[in-house]
This record gives structure tokens, C-alpha cells and sequence, in this order.
């Protein structure tokens, strides 16, 4: 199907290139496009043939030039914050407009599905544009991180790994149990590949980020989001989540002739510090010194009086608080963004061409980031009848260092966190700087367990690297048959090849060499390709008039995708000079290989009807075939038809309506998608080696711990929508609400089996999930004064989650740990999606919690049931922006807040076991006693005022993992709302006076920051957002890395 | 224009109608894996994989029957030694032998039936399930046995729990008509990492298995006991150190080719030689003292029944004042045991002594320690090889003494079992000997979960009372809760 499609789509260009010889001669219509208020030239004004999508918009001197095919075509000029107006030709060539402000935004062409560009008023459903002005305000790493809490229904967050982490992306709730929640993302036509490279676990590891990390935001023009299956639904089943359509910048509405735009963005960015320890008690252990002068860890000594005590390396030092560990350890970071880009804009068409280059570090000091990004786009006219766009990005990506995370032996903050106040890192940094005693071994920071590693050695001995190289290509080509009927077809590729060396050091400590953990090192070298391929044809028109007052647009496609990753690579254990890390520098190597194929076929159609204009009705159909479910013999289907119906009524125009109401719109759709596996394979038993065999013998296994079934059927996923528009006060004030109900039925899940059955899991389908919420987004412009605006936006949701049921037993689907708890994450039926559960306090009929004396210490008891701790998905979020100009002054704020969700805090609960924590100092301090806030078993108040000892004891006891855990998993679960500054930003832009008789265009500099702190934060010590990676399973913390903070300076100069 | 269209139209038809799945089925074929495989690749994974990997060997082997039988004590992992429980710790066995070598040899005796096999393959098979299975219902009790390890055959994901006195004779026939079952020669080849292809000593190991979990059943159903017991010595045990079961590791290149406590021991650095062991071999003069117990470390073993802080505040004391486990014995590449002729001798001993055959006994018991004093140098490290007149003033300063019988070939057993722990727990739960003190006279540690009493068996995963719900409450109304006091049904002692 690939083949047939990549002939038809060669036939069309051909078949279109012979005809345009054959054209009909034109009239090109020229002129200048003003702004009547101060007769100022305004760019980039889109320029319509009404009826048409002939268009083209206003170069930066507010000139246009347009063929038209009649003379008496009618052009319809509208900008943003401006009337649109309509001029009738009438064999006129030249055509000078002035345009008012305030006016019909509603003609705003929004890119819908296959990049379909409409008009607002005519959509059924819920679709929100951010402009690449928007994401580059402040210009991050990966485009998701700007698109946070920007648009209503779309719930980010990134992992607390830094700079590189991934981002998870869910609209309108998470429908898949432990499949794939994040939507469809869709660069310039084709599919994006927006695999997890690596993440971490409860246990550790680093995250390498997600496919999306390598598209430069700058080069972004806009990004659509296209939320609820109506929008959704054209795209198929990969677009069960909803789909997010990036469209590079392509020269179009740049100024003639060749331009040139440089810029420079740096960033400054230091930890935002939320690690709050006490800072008043020593390290030792049950209110005296330390027994084991080496124990660094607890800090359970006395009071610190600063007065000479031995230490742990014998020496006598000061007793006294050593000062904040975390900024001797984090370092300031530097990162730098250089732009430059060339456009040429003719009348035939117009190219863009521009290359990035980051250079970035991240807090963690060895963690360095270098991207250099290529993006090449071009849209051509090549005839009247045939447009050809084609895009192109290259990016190479190089990553040293990606910090280890978590509770893993290697990673910084598992000692970091857990050093007491009075010890000073810089006293374990080493001869080197790095953490060693002789360049090479670890400094033991005198604690024989061998999960800490010393902070310095962890930060300079993390040798892994990778590199990312990213090839997308696009191409498309749309003919006009005749004024009505066109053909068009796009393919394109996305191939990603990641070189991984994973090192995990080798040393020497302890009589073994290693990080502890690790002791004969360990590396590995891989080389992973992942390609994917995307080809579409349809046959469609654009305008149909079936009566006077009905007119219909549609069309037919067939479409097919493709993806195949391949994973190559050498493991060696066992380092044998040390330092060299070379996998080849091993005691024994064995090879590792991968490989899996996947493909979907498609055809699907689309038709909208136009009422006059008032009412339009958009009907769409779909079936997909999935290889991932086809398998010889198999009884049970391998595709699905789908469809979905939408209806836009402009109430405004059928409806007099009170005056304030500048425009009301009513829509509602309702949608059916279905899905496949993702994975293939998984429909019948196989059998592999492992290992290198064993003295001769190869090692044969069943692979997997997941029984194939060999009956699973697409998944179904419905979704009913509406919506409402208002413009009110002359477009001062518009407001955007949505509600939406989905349900997603049969999933494909990997449910858990009974170990005993010899497997883990089982794939089926199973299960309910249905998402409720209501979307609502203001924008106001609430000051308009000449020289001085400002717009407030605003935008709200609230989604709620339902797991109806799971497998036939009704069980808990688990989707994450939080590690070294007895609380987990995962889907309880009854409850909302992800819930955060565990043993919980015993309480009694006051709700106070129950005591157990062990050893003469009251100490919480718990209650070993799984009982729902929070939602580990916040179900509200808000976000709120502002704008203010003045004269050449704009100032930008933007805040970001989640409510009503919770977190599991390794972090604090590591604290309070090795009495970091403020709330293991009472009031009057340890040394007065502290009297636990509850009652005893078998009732009365307690009363016992415990000592020192006993406070160490109580602390431990609720929190150590020691042999005595009572294992409490509610104890560490914190509510999780915040309110972040998300970003903030001051520009000021050059007047144009100051720049005449230069070759410079226009000029913006800004003041920049990013991530800057929170006006709201229940979580004490790290981020409230901090999940150890962007897997399903939300809600759990495990020592997180502090987050960063950034400020810096972007200059933007045009040519 | 029309021609267009209608060849869309014709052109989507075709696809429609033909092609839109077209080579799926062969696309969704793993090209890098076989739906079907030999036997031998088969039977040399569950071999290799049966002597544990470092993960659930370390985890359940160690940290927990190792602790509680005194022989080893890691105060990083303290819960055994304290007699409280860490699921994960507990539980490792029990799921990495379903997921792993349950499963395995459910797939091998599937394959055999399939081919029509009814020998030696199929006889060493199914004894050596019945070996796997006995690691499992001795520190469990009851467990999945007939439904066991058959999620892709039967599609059964929840399988019941059998009654452990069910599993111990369906093992015992199994074992019986394996060992019949077995020939004169076997087509495993070099597959055969135990024995090379020697089908005589797969019988031996067979019987000296039979003798082993007949032994087991002695104080719950003692005519069994003995009827086996007599079947199996009949059938002719191991007779020389040349007939013990080991695994021989190597070096590398994967964890699974090594030795599962020699990629533990750089790992788990407070890992030391358990006091009573320590005592124990030092009290008798023993050479396996310096064999056992790193003889360049301090010459102590590490107290038993205590956390680490507590180890500091009573005594001033850290692991690092006791003997780590010999590093000569615990390289990548040492050996693991399986089933050993010095045990099953001690076994045989015991029958003998319960017959009143006491010379018999103890030429056996005599045999049984020379041979464990003598394993060390010639299967792990040749420096550490015991002569023959040390291990004769052994036996004389130490002889054997009919009336002593019992517990003496107990404490031997023991000993003998050391790096098996688990075989060390069920002897001395069903022998009684050593006659271990819980917490060495002192008061119970506070958090301990068995009133202070040496548990009796591991727990089974919490999480069967959501996956495996019914089946779960079912064999906790059967056998008792799921914790470390209620018994495995041999456990009558």
C-alpha cells in the first residue's frame, strides 16, 4: 500500500507539473495594507479569494501581491485584532486597504486536521493555536515546556531530571490504563516519532528525553491543538489522544526579497532551591553523637554549639551548621541560544532557512547540552494549479552526563539529600575536585552501605553520553483539478538514530572497585534506529455548492504509516584499566539486538456543509487496519470504522442577540476512534536465547513475562463535546468554554497475572475509563489606550477521571511505585485515573490517628489496606497571562497552577528518617520533648513527653525502611496544588525611527526568565511537580533533583 | 477531472478490497525470535538458571534462610535476623521460580509430550521439577504445583494453590517414574551442564532427591517417610563426591554465567559469617572454619538478632569487627550445589541411626564430613584442600556418638548446607537441629512479628490477594495466614 501510494503521489506531480504548461492566464491584484489608526503598514495580514483557499499575506511593508483567477473574485483581508473587510475586484489591479481595529477575529484560520486550514467559526469542536511568538518568548530546550499551562484541556509536566528531561503531554484526561496516554504530534503534515528514550525508574536511572526534544522551537511558526476526537478523529487511531500540529515557519508573510533575523537568547540558570532542612541539630544518633564518628547521615545528635568535636575522619572539627550542601554541589549554568535565519519571499513562493545552535549546561554542572538544528522549508507555486511545499529539518543532538536520578547507588542526591548539617560536601570533593582519592577511585564519604555514592564522585563520574541525530522530511503537493476539486498528497519520513554509551564508572573502595554498587563497571554502547513514514493522497474540494445556501468542502484520502526500530549494541562488563571507558575495555562483552516493524492502513473521508454560512455540519469516517493485530488464523478483527459529527451554529447571525455580544457560537460533536497495539509481536508465544550460552550451550527461554493473546480487538474510545464562543464588548472580551465526556472501552492492557501462572502480565482487553471536564479560556483586553494595552488571559479545567472497571476481578492496574513505600500508584475502579494508594494511618471515630507503643515510643500505627492516598493526576489547572505594552514596552507574566492532586515524597520522608526534616524539631526544640499529635491504642490522649531518643525512635519508626518500617505510606503523601511563575518576560523593542537609514528592520531585546518560583507551593523541600520520569504512573517522587530557575537576556534583530 | 476521480475511486476500491491489510500477518512476525526451539538450548537455561541469579539468590537465599538458619548475617537487611519481615525480600524466590524455571520446565515436559519423549529427557525433566517445586513448598507450604507455570499453555493466570502434602507425593511418584524413565545415554549433550550426559548419576541424583524429601515427611507421615527412604537408597544415591549436582559458573560474560554470591558479596559489603556458625566450627576445632570465614578478616562472627545501631550501642560494635564469608569460595566463577553427597550421606546416616544401625551410620556420617571438608579444595580453590589426617583428628577429637546421633548429623547437615540455605532451614525446621536460640537468650527485638519465635516458613507476595484473589484467600483458610509462624505441612516438629 505504501508503494501504490508513493506512485499515485509521484503520478500527481508529474500529471500536475505537464498540465501547468496549460494554464489559463491570471491577474495579479497588488497593495498596501494599513492600519487606520495610525496609518502604519501591517505584516503578515492574510489574504483571501473568498470562496477559495487562494491566499497569501502582507509582507513586513504591508505589501501583497495575489493572482486571482476572475476578475471578479471578491478579496477578504483580516488580521488579528482587526475587521476583516471584503473588497470586490471589479477588474481593479490595484487594491490599497486600511483596516480597523477591534473588528471579526472570528475569520482566523485555524489548521486543522491534515493541515486543512479553516475558519474558526466553522469548527465543531475544540481547537486551540499558541503562535510560535508565544513558545519563543522565553525559549526553552523541548516546545512542550512553553506550551505549559497555556491551553486549557492539556495537562504538562516534565520530569525532575533537568534540563534534557522529558515532557508528559495528556488532553482531556488519560483513556489508556498502561498504554500510550500522549497525543498524535504532527510536524508540517507528517507524524513525529515522540518516543521516551530511557527514562527513570523507582529504582533509578536518567531520562534521555522524548522524539519531541529535537524540534527547535524556534523554528516553530504555531502549534494547534486539536483536542477532543471530533478534531481528532481524521487522524485515526494514533490520534486516540488527541493530536498537536506543529507548523514550522516558512517564510510566508516575511518581508521581500531576502531577509535575515538573528538572535541570541542566554540563559542564566541556578537551582531553585527548595530544600529546607533543619539546620539547628548535628549528626549522631538518638540525641547523642555520633557512636560511629564515620556516620555522616543521621542527624539525630545534639544541638550544634559549634564547640571542637572529633569527626569522621578523626579530626576534630567545629560542631556547627557546615551551611547550604545543594549550591556547592549545583552549579550556575549558562545557556546560550544562537539563531540565524535567511527567508526569500517572491511571488512564486517562499523559503526559509535557518540554523540553531544551543549550547546549554545544566545545573549539574558535567550535564551538557548541544543542539544544532537545520530547518529548511519551502512553499513554491510552481503553476497556477500546482503549489509544492517541502520541509526539511536536520538536528544533531549531543548529551554528556544525563543526571542518574532517583534513589539509584549512582546518583547525586541519594547522599546529597541525606547529609547532616554540620558536614561540608567540599570536605569529600578530593585532591581532583571530582570525588576521588587519586583521580580515579571513589572518596567514600564513610558510610559502608553501598547505595551512596559520594555527591562529587556521582558528579564527575557519570561518563555517559549520546548522541541524537534527527532527520525529518516532508513533502506535499496539491493540484487544483478545477476551481472546485483538487488532488493532493504529502509522505514524509522521521528517522532518528540515537547513539547511547551508557558507562556506569568503575573505582575502588571498600577493597572493591567501583562505584560501590558497580564494582567491575559496567558499559554499554547502542545504536538505535527508529524510522517512521507517512504517506497520504486525497481527492477533495474545497468549495461545492449544492443550493444557494448550502455549500459543502470535503474529500477523500487513503493514507498509510509505518514505523521500525532497530536497536544494535555491545554490553561489556567489568572494566578492566581503569578510567578508559571504552566498551572494548572489558572483561567480557556480549551483543545485544533489536528489532521490531509496525504499519497502519487507512482510508477515511470528510465532509462539512455550510448553511448559509450560519451552520455548519462536518461529518468524518474512518477505518484503520493494524498489523500489530493481525496474525495468521486470527478469528477476531484486525481494523475498525470509526467516524465522528460536529455542528457549529453562529448564534450571533441567527439570533438577535443583546449588543455586548459581538459574536455567540454553539458546537458539539460527538466521536468514535479506535486503536491497535502499539507493540507488535504480541499475539503469539516465541522462543529466544539469552546471554552468550553457558560452557558451550546456548540458553533458550520463552520470551517475555507477557502472555501473547492472540485474540485482542481494537480498543474503543467515544467522545461527546460542546462547546461555546462569545465575543462580547466589541471583541474586548472572549470566552471559550468546552465540556467533554469521553470513554474508553476494551483497552489494551498488560494485566497483571498471578507470578505463579509463570508470567507477569497477560495482554487483553479490558476495562473502562471515562473522562469528564469543562475547558474554559478569557482572554480580555482590558486596557486599549493608544500607546498603553493590556490583555489578561485566562484559562481553567477541570477534568474528572473515572475508572470504571479494570479486568473481570475488578483488580488494581498498577502503573508506578513510589519506591521504598508501601504506596503505589495505579487504577482503581470507582476511582479517578492513577490514584496514589497505600497503607494508610489507623485512625480512630475523630479521625486522630491511632499510636502502638514499640519499645515505650508511641508511634502511628498503620493499617496495611490499600486505601486511596490522592490523586496522583491534579484534576484542576489553571493559567494565567498577562500582557502589558506600553510604547515599546511589553511586559509578559505568566503563571501556571495544578490543584487537587497529590505526591508521595521520598525526599521528605528521607528526611524525617535521618532527622533532616523541620517537623522533626518541636517548637520548643528536641531537647523539651515532643508530644505526638494523636491517641493510644485502646484509647486516651497521649500524653508522654518523649525524649530525645524517643524522637529519633518516632521519627524512624514512621519513616526508616529499617527492619521495624511500619511502612507508612500516608505519612509522606503531600497535597501538591501550586501556583508557579512560569514565565516572565520584559521587551523592549527598538523604535523604527531610531533604526531608518540602517539595514536593520526592527530590533527586540528582552529580559527573560523562566521557571522563577511559586506564589503557591504545599510541598516542602523539592518541587511539587518533581515525578521521577513521564511515564503513566504520575504522582511519586523519589530524591528528586532540584529544578532549575533561569534568567537571561534574548536579542532579536531583523535585516 | 472525472477521469481522476474515478480513478480514486477505482484506485481506493482495489485497496479497500484487497490490500489495506496485505502482508500484515507476516509483518507482525518477530524476525528475531523462533516460535518454536530444541530441547537442549531449553534444558541448558533451566539448569544454569535453576543455581539462581544473583538477585533472587541474594534476596531470599541469603537475607532471609540464611539468616535465620545463623549461618550468615547482613545488618543492611537485618528483618530475618530479627524476625520481621521485607516482602521483596521474602517473596523473590517464589516469584523468579515461577516466572523463570517453573515456567521453563512446564514448556520442556509440554515439548517432550509433544514429541512423544518417555525417556531419559522426560525422566530428568520431571525430576528435575520435582527439585525446583521442593525449593518452593518447603519455604512456602502450599503452592501453585498442578496449574503452576502454565499461563501460555493453559491460559491459566490465576492458578490454585495445592495442598502441600499433595505436591510432596505427587513429587515422590514423579521422581520414581523419572528415574525409570531414565536410559543409558540422553540426547542433551553439552545441554547437560550437570552431569555431561552421565545418565547414571542423573539416577543417583534422582533417588538421592527421593531421599531427600522422604526424609522431609519422617515426622508427619513416617511409614511414607521410610518406604521412600528405602526406595530411594535401594535405587542406589549418590555414592562419592563425583556424583554431586553442581553448576559450574564462570567468569562471565553475563551475571547469568557467574556464581550468584560472587556478584553479591562486592555488593552487600556488611554481609559477615553468622556467630553461631563461626562458634560453632571454632568450638570443634573445624578446618572448614578457615574455609568458610575469610581468614584475613577479624576472627569473630557477627552477632545475631540485633540492628546495626543497636550493634553500635550495646557492644561498640560495627559489621566490620566480624569475618566476611571467605572471598576464596564466593569468586564469579565458583561453583553452585545442587544437591551434594556429603548431605545426602547424612541423610542416609540418619535413616541408618532411626534403624538402629549405628555403625552404618557412622561410616556415613564419617563419609559425609570428609567429603564436605574435601568439596572446598577440589571444586572451589585448591588452597583450600584439607588433608587427610586434619580431617582424621577431626573425626577423632569429634566421633561420632550413636547416642548424639541426631543432632550431630543435624549440626553436620548444617554446615554441609552451607551457600544453601534454604536446604539448611528445612532440615533444621524438621530435624530441630542446630538447635538455634532465637535472639541468643536475650529479649526479642521489639519489632519482631513472631512473638519472638524462629519463623517457620517465607511469605507468599501480598499482591495474590488482588491478581489471584479467590485462589489466595482459599489457601489461607487451608494452610493459615500469610506469616512466618504458621507451618508447611511436614513441619510437625
Amino acid at each position: 500500500m505504501k508503494q501504490k501510494i508513493m506512485n499515485l503521489l509521484v503520478l500527481i506531480i508529474v500529471f500536475s507539473a505537464v498540465n501547468s504548461f496549460a494554464q489559463t492566464t491570471t491577474t495579479t491584484i497588488t497593495g498596501t495594507i494599513t492600519d487606520s489608526t495610525d496609518g502604519m503598514e501591517l505584516p503578515n495580514v492574510t489574504v483571501l479569494e473568498k470562496g477559495t483557499t487562494n491566499g497569501t499575506t502582507s509582507d513586513f511593508n504591508g505589501k501583497y501581491s495575489i493572482k486571482i483567477s476572475s476578475k471578479n473574485a471578491v478579496l477578504m483581508f483580516s488580521y488579528l485584532g482587526f475587521k476583516t473587510v471584503e473588497v470586490p475586484l471589479n477588474g481593479e489591479n490595484v487594491v490599497n486597504v486600511s483596516l480597523e481595529a477591534g473588528g471579526e477575529v472570528l475569520d482566523e484560520i485555524v489548521i486543522t486536521a491534515f493541515g486543512f486550514e479553516k475558519k474558526t467559526k466553522s469548527i465543531g469542536y475544540s481547537i486551540t493555536q499558541v503562535k510560535g511568538e508565544e513558545l519563543n518568548r522565553v525559549k526553552t530546550t523541548s516546545p512542550l515546556q512553553a506550551l505549559r499551562g497555556k491551553v486549557a484541556g492539556v495537562n504538562i509536566s516534565n520530569s525532575s531530571t533537568g534540563i534534557k528531561g522529558s515532557a508528559r503531554v495528556v488532553i482531556r484526561g488519560n483513556s489508556s490504563f498502561n498504554g500510550n496516554n500522549q497525543p498524535l504530534y504532527i510536524i508540517d503534515g507528517i507524524s513525529l516519532q515522540n518516543q521516551q528514550l530511557g527514562s527513570a525508574g523507582e529504582w533509578g536511572g536518567s531520562d534521555n528525553g522524548d522524539g519531541l526534544s529535537a524540534i527547535n522551537p524556534d523554528d516553530i511558526k504555531s502549534i494547534s491543538v486539536l483536542k477532543g476526537g471530533a478534531a481528532a478523529a481524521l487522524y485515526g487511531s494514533r490520534a486516540s489522544n488527541g493530536v498537536i500540529i506543529i507548523k514550522t515557519k516558512d517564510g510566508k508573510g516575511a518581508k521581500k526579497g531576502l531577509g535575515i533575523e538573528v538572535s541570541n537568547q542566554t540563559l542564566f540558570t541556578t537551582i531553585n532551591d527548595l530544600y529546607d532542612p533543619q539546620t539547628t541539630y548535628g549528626n549522631g544518633i538518638a540525641g547523642g553523637f555520633p557512636t560511629d564518628p564515620v556516620d555522616v547521615f543521621n542527624s539525630w545528635g545534639p544541638r550544634m554549639d559549634g564547640a571542637p568535636r572529633t569527626t569522621y575522619d578523626g579530626s576534630q572539627q567545629p560542631y556547627e551548621y557546615a551551611g547550604d550542601n545543594f549550591n556547592r554541589i549545583f552549579s550556575t549554568s549558562v545557556n546560550m541560544t544562537n539563531s540565524v535565519s535567511l527567508t526569500s519571499n517572491t511571488d512564486k513562493g517562499s523559503t526559509r532557512f535557518s540554523v540553531t545552535h544551543l549550547d546549554g549546561k545544566d545545573v549539574v554542572a558535567t550535564s551538557k547540552l548541544r543542539r544544532l538544528a537545520f530547518s529548511l522549508n519551502t512553499t513554491q507555486k510552481l503553476s497556477d494549479k500546482l503549489t509544492f511545499n517541502a520541509s526539511v529539518k536536520f538536528s544533531d543532538v549531543d548529551e554528556t552526563a544525563n543526571p542518574i536520578v532517583a534513589t539509584e547507588p549512582a546518583s547525586i542526591m541519594g547522599s546529597l539529600a541525606r547529609l547532616a548539617p554540620n558536614i561540608n560536601v567540599n570536605d569529600f570533593i578530593g585532591d581532583y575536585g571530582n570525588g576521588t582519592i587519586d583521580g580515579i577511585n571513589e572518596l567514600s564519604i564513610f558510610d559502608s552501605n553501598i547505595y551512596r555514592t559520594n555527591p562529587w564522585f556521582a558528579l564527575h563520574n557519570n561518563p555517559s553520553s549520546m548522541e541524537k541525530e534527527r532527520l525529518l522530511s516532508a513533502v506535499s503537493a496539491k493540484y487544483d483539478i478545477s476551481e472546485s476539486l483538487y488532488i493532493r498528497g504529502q509522505a514524509g519520513f522521521d528517522k532518528a538514530t540515537n547513539h547511547y554509551n551508557n558507562t556506569l564508572a568503575n573505582g575502588a573502595n571498600l577493597n572493591w572497585p567501583g562505584i560501590r554498587f558497580y564494582p567491575g563497571g559496567q558499559l554499554q554502547q547502542q545504536t538505535q534506529t527508529l524510522d517512521q513514514f507517512d504517506a497520504d493522497v486525497f481527492v477533495g474540494t474545497d468549495f461545492l455548492k449544492i443550493t444557494d445556501k448550502i455549500s459543502m468542502n470535503g474529500f477523500v484520502g487513503a493514507g498509510t504509516f509505518s514505523a521500525k526500530a532497530e536497536n544494535t549494541g555491545v554490553l561489556g562488563n567489568l572494566v578492566v584499566i581503569p578510567g578508559l571507558f571504552t566498551v572494548l575495555n572489558t572483561e567480557g562483552q556480549s551483543g545485544l539486538y533489536g528489532y521490531q516493524a509496525r504499519k497502519i492502513n487507512s482510508l477515511y473521508g470528510s465532509a462539512e456543509f455550510s448553511f448559509a454560512d450560519n451552520i455548519y455540519l462536518t461529518a468524518t469516517a474512518r477505518n484503520d487496519w493494524f498489523s500489530t493485530l493481525s496474525a495468521e488464523g486470527k478469528t477476531t478483527p484486525n481494523n475498525d470504522l470509526y467516524g465522528s459529527v460536529s455542528l457549529s451554529v453562529i448564534l450571533s447571525d441567527l439570533v438577535k442577540l443583546p449588543e455586548v455580544f459581538t459574536f455567540a457560537k454553539l458546537r458539539g460533536g460527538y466521536s468514535q476512534v479506535a486503536g491497535g497495539a502499539n507493540n507488535p509481536y504480541g499475539l503469539g508465544l516465541t522462543y529466544g536465547l539469552v546471554g552468550q550460552g553457558h560452557l558451550g550451550s546456548p540458553l533458550g527461554i520463552i520470551n517475555g513475562g507477557v502472555i501473547p493473546n492472540a485474540s485482542i480487538t481494537p480498543f474503543e474510545k467515544n467522545e461527546t463535546e460542546f462547546g461555546l464562543d462569545l465575543k462580547l464588548f466589541d471583541n474586548k472580551l472572549s470566552v471559550d468554554f468546552a465540556y467533554y465526556s469521553n470513554q474508553t472501552l476494551k483497552d489494551i492492557v498488560n494485566a497483571a497475572a498471578s507470578p505463579a501462572s509463570g508470567f507477569s502480565s497477560s495482554t487483553i482487553n479490558l476495562g473502562e475509563i471515562t473522562n469528564k471536564g469543562v475547558e474554559l479560556l478569557v482572554n480580555w483586553r482590558a486596557i486599549d489606550k493608544g500607546d498603553l494595552a493590556l490583555d489578561l488571559s485566562f484559562n481553567y479545567t477541570n477534568n474528572k477521571s473515572l475508572v470504571v472497571s479494570t479486568d473481570e476481578n475488578n483488580g488494581i492496574i498498577q502503573a508506578g511505585i513510589a519506591q521504598l513505600f508501601q504506596s503505589n500508584i495505579g487504577h482503581i475502579p470507582g476511582q479517578p485515573f492513577g490514584v496514589i494508594y497505600g497503607n494508610s494511618y489507623v485512625r480512630d471515630d475523630q479521625g486522630k490517628i491511632v499510636h502502638q507503643l514499640v519499645d515505650g515510643v508511641p508511634v502511628a500505627k498503620s493499617e496495611n489496606i490499600n486505601k486511596v492516598l490522592g490523586l496522583g493526576v491534579a484534576p484542576t489547572q489553571v493559567g494565567f497571562g498577562t500582557n502589558l505594552r506600553y510604547k515599546n514596552f511589553t511586559l509578559n507574566t505568566f503563571l501556571e497552577g495544578k490543584f487537587g492532586g497529590s505526591i508521595v515524597s521520598n525526599t521528605n520522608k528521607t528526611m524525617k528518617e535521618y532527622g533532616l526534616h523541620q517537623v522533626t524539631v518541636p517548637s520548643g526544640g528536641r531537647e523539651n520533648g515532643f508530644v505526638p499529635d494523636g491517641v493510644l491504642e485502646g484509647g486516651g490522649a497521649i500524653t508522654q513527653n518523649l525524649s530525645e531518643a524517643q524522637i529519633y525512635q518516632y521519627w524512624n519508626q514512621t519513616n526508616s525502611l529499617g527492619a521495624s518500617r511500619s511502612q507508612l505510606g500516608e505519612e509522606n503523601v503531600y497535597k501538591n496544588d501550586f501556583i508557579r511563575i512560569s514565565q516572565l518576560s520584559l521587551a523592549y523593542r527598538i523604535p523604527i525611527d531610531l533604526l531608518k537609514d540602517m539595514f536593520i528592520q526592527s530590533a527586540n531585546i528582552s529580559l527573560v526568565g523562566n521557571n522563577l518560583g511559586f506564589l503557591l507551593n504545599k510541598v516542602p523541600n523539592h518541587d511539587p511537580e518533581a515525578y521521577y520520569n513521564t511515564r503513566n504512573g504520575q504522582g511519586a517522587e523519589a530524591l528528586s533533583m532540584p529544578i532549575g530557575k533561569s534568567f537571561g537576556l534574548s536579542i532579536n534583530l531583523k535585516f | 477531472m472525472k477521469k481522476l476521480l474515478t480513478l480514486f475511486i477505482t484506485l481506493s476500491m482495489v485497496v479497500y478490497t484487497t490490500s489495506c491489510d496485505n502482508g500484515f500477518e507476516d509483518l507482525n512476525v518477530d524476525p528475531t525470535a523462533s516460535t518454536d526451539l530444541d530441547l537442549n538450548p531449553k534444558f541448558a537455561y533451566l539448569f544454569l538458571k535453576s543455581a539462581g541469579d544473583e538477585y533472587e539468590h541474594s534476596f531470599t537465599n541469603i537475607l532471609c534462610a540464611g539468616q535465620l538458619t545463623q549461618q550468615v548475617i547482613d545488618m543492611d537487611f537485618p528483618q530475618s535476623s530479627i524476625y520481621t519481615i521485607r516482602e521483596d525480600l521474602q517473596t523473590a524466590w517464589w516469584i523468579v521460580s515461577y516466572t523463570t524455571t517453573i515456567k521453563s520446565v512446564v514448556d520442556i515436559i509440554g515439548q517432550l509430550e509433544n514429541e512423544g519423549n518417555v525417556g531419559t529427557e522426560m525422566g530428568i525433566a520431571r525430576i528435575w521439577k520435582a527439585y525446583l517445586f521442593h525449593t518452593i513448598v518447603d519455604q512456602y507450604g502450599d503452592t501453585p504445583y498442578f496449574d503452576g507455570g502454565k499461563g501460555f499453555l493453559t491460559g491459566n493466570l490465576r492458578p490454585a494453590y495445592d495442598d502441600a502434602q499433595k505436591i510432596y507425593m505427587d513429587m515422590l511418584n514423579e521422581i520414581e517414574e523419572g528415574v525409570a524413565q531414565i536410559g543409558s545415554s540422553s540426547t542433551l549433550g553439552a545441554a547437560d551442564l550437570i552431569y555431561g550426559g552421565d545418565t547414571s548419576k542423573w539416577k543417583k541424583f534422582g533417588n538421592s532427591l527421593m531421599l531427600r524429601l522422604a526424609m522431609r515427611i519422617k515426622n508427619v507421615d513416617a511409614t511414607a517417610s521410610t518406604a521412600w527412604a528405602n526406595k530411594a537408597i535401594t535405587g542406589g544415591t549418590m555414592n562419592s563426591s563425583s556424583d554431586t549436582a553442581f553448576m559450574n559458573h564462570t567468569n562471565g560474560p553475563q551475571p547469568i554465567n557467574q556464581n550468584a554470591w560472587g556478584v553479591y558479596q562486592p555488593r552487600y559489603v556488611n554481609a559477615r559469617i553468622g556467630a553461631t556458625l563461626y562458634d560453632w566450627l571454632a568450638d570443634h576445632g573445624d578446618p572448614r572454619l578457615n574455609i568458610l570465614a575469610d581468614p584475613n578478616g577479624p576472627a569473630a562472627g557477627n552477632r545475631f538478632g540485633l540492628e546495626k545501631d543497636q550493634l553500635q550501642t550495646i557492644y561498640g560494635e560495627s559489621p566490620d569487627s566480624f569475618a566476611r564469608v571467605n572471598p576464596a569460595i564466593t569468586q564469579l566463577d565458583s561453583p553452585w550445589v545442587f544437591i551434594s553427597y556429603a548431605q545426602t550421606a547424612l541423610l542416609e546416616a540418619e535413616f541408618a541411626a532411626s534403624a538402629g544401625n549405628h555403625s552404618s551410620a557412622e561410616t556415613k556420617y564419617n563419609d559425609a564430613v570428609r567429603a564436605n571438608m574435601q568439596i572446598w579444595g577440589s571444586h572451589y580453590d585448591a588452597s583450600l584442600t584439607v588433608d587427610n589426617s586434619t580431617i582424621n583428628d577431626y573425626l577423632t577429637a569429634n566421633p561420632y556418638v550413636a547416642l548424639e546421633g541426631e543432632r550431630m548429623i543435624g549440626e553436620q547437615y548444617w554446615a554441609a548446607s552451607f551457600f544453601d540455605f534454604f536446604e539448611s532451614f528445612s532440615n533444621f525446621r524438621r530435624s530441630g537441629y542446630p538447635e538455634l536460640q532465637p535472639f541468643a537468650g536475650e529479649a526479642p527485638h521489639p519489632s519482631t512479628t513472631t512473638n519472638g519465635e524462629i519463623p517457620r516458613r517465607l511469605i507468599y507476595p501480598s499482591s495474590e490477594g488482588s491478581v489471584n484473589a479467590d485462589n489466595f484467600n482459599a489457601v489461607l483458610q487451608a494452610q493459615g495466614p500469610n506469616d512466618q509462624i504458621t507451618r508447611v505441612w511436614w513441619d510437625v516438629n
